[in-house]
């Protein structure tokens, strides 16, 4: 079990032995996609699917454009969604009151994670179920609608910081 | 009958003359991952949007596949656009159609 909670002015993780280790082992495995993406990032298009959602042409229907934008972003973009990854995991390893920083590294890496879980899961448009065919399909389709309601919670904790914020 | 005098004049006066001229725009395209409230909340503490604003353009963006977020010089619209790439939502930095 992860959750979140408010507490004062500060969002709180809470998570289970069991459950800590499996998202460390998933954002292990998000920072070795990226990691071998890196070397080509900044020179092309990605070709596996995922790594072409997290990393999009940056430029709408100028190719030649794109790629020039990409050679100056891609390394950055690709290092921050990493420390993203990171941090996540240093936050899992000692669960308790989160930093600012913390929170953005949350809400980001969740839809990260989820736009790879989406992409190996065929989830394309609006409405798409997603393959639900084997074993392995059935529980990243599980975690990803997890990951989703876990946003949606921390999602809704900032919101009531914010509602009491503007309230005092 | 309405007057096609000076008011005609001034928009053609204040109108883009090429594409010079036009602005550049990050657009944020509607994907099935994304929650409505995440994209929502990013208009909001990325942009500065008021929520009503922010509510506005996402609800663009999930009915109409895509929403204008932000225009200005090219060199902050891409700043923008990576921004929301780091954010993980699907945006691209094209010049305006003016």
């Amino acid at each position: 079990m992860i959750r979140f909670d408010l507490a004062g002015e500060r969002i709180e993780l809470a998570a289970d032995a069991e459950d800590a280790a499996a998202l460390t082992r998933l954002a292990g495995q998000f920072t070795g996609l990226l990691g071998a993406s890196a070397a080509t990032a900044e020179h092309a298009p990605a070709t596996d699917p995922a790594l072409r959602r997290l990393l999009p042409d940056p430029v709408q229907d100028d190719p030649e454009e794109s790629e020039e934008v990409r050679g100056l972003t891609a390394v950055a973009l690709v290092e921050h969604k990493r420390a993203n990854a990171e941090r996540v995991a240093a936050t899992l390893a000692r669960p308790g009151a989160l930093e600012p920083r913390d929170e953005l590294a949350w809400l980001q890496w969740l839809t990260d994670i989820r736009l790879v879980l989406a992409a190996r899961l065929g989830i394309l448009v609006d409405g798409d179920e997603g393959l639900v065919e084997t074993e392995e399909q059935r529980a990243m389709g599980w975690t990803y609608h997890a990951l989703g309601a876990l946003q949606a919670e921390l999602l809704e904790l900032l919101d009531e910081r914010a509602a009491q914020r503007a309230g005092s | 009958m309405t007057s096609i005098g000076p008011q005609l004049d001034e928009e053609l006066l204040l109108a883009p003359r090429s594409s010079l001229d036009r602005p550049w725009r990050t657009v944020v395209w509607n994907d099935p991952v994304n929650l409505m409230q995440y994209v929502a909340h990013v208009f909001r503490t990325y942009f500065g949007y008021p929520r009503e604003e922010a509510e506005r353009l996402m609800l663009r963006v999930h009915h109409e596949g895509r929403a204008v977020v932000a225009t200005g010089p090219r060199e902050q619209i891409e700043r923008h656009t990576e921004a929301m790439h780091e954010y993980g939502l699907w945006a691209t930095s094209d010049k305006g159609d003016g």
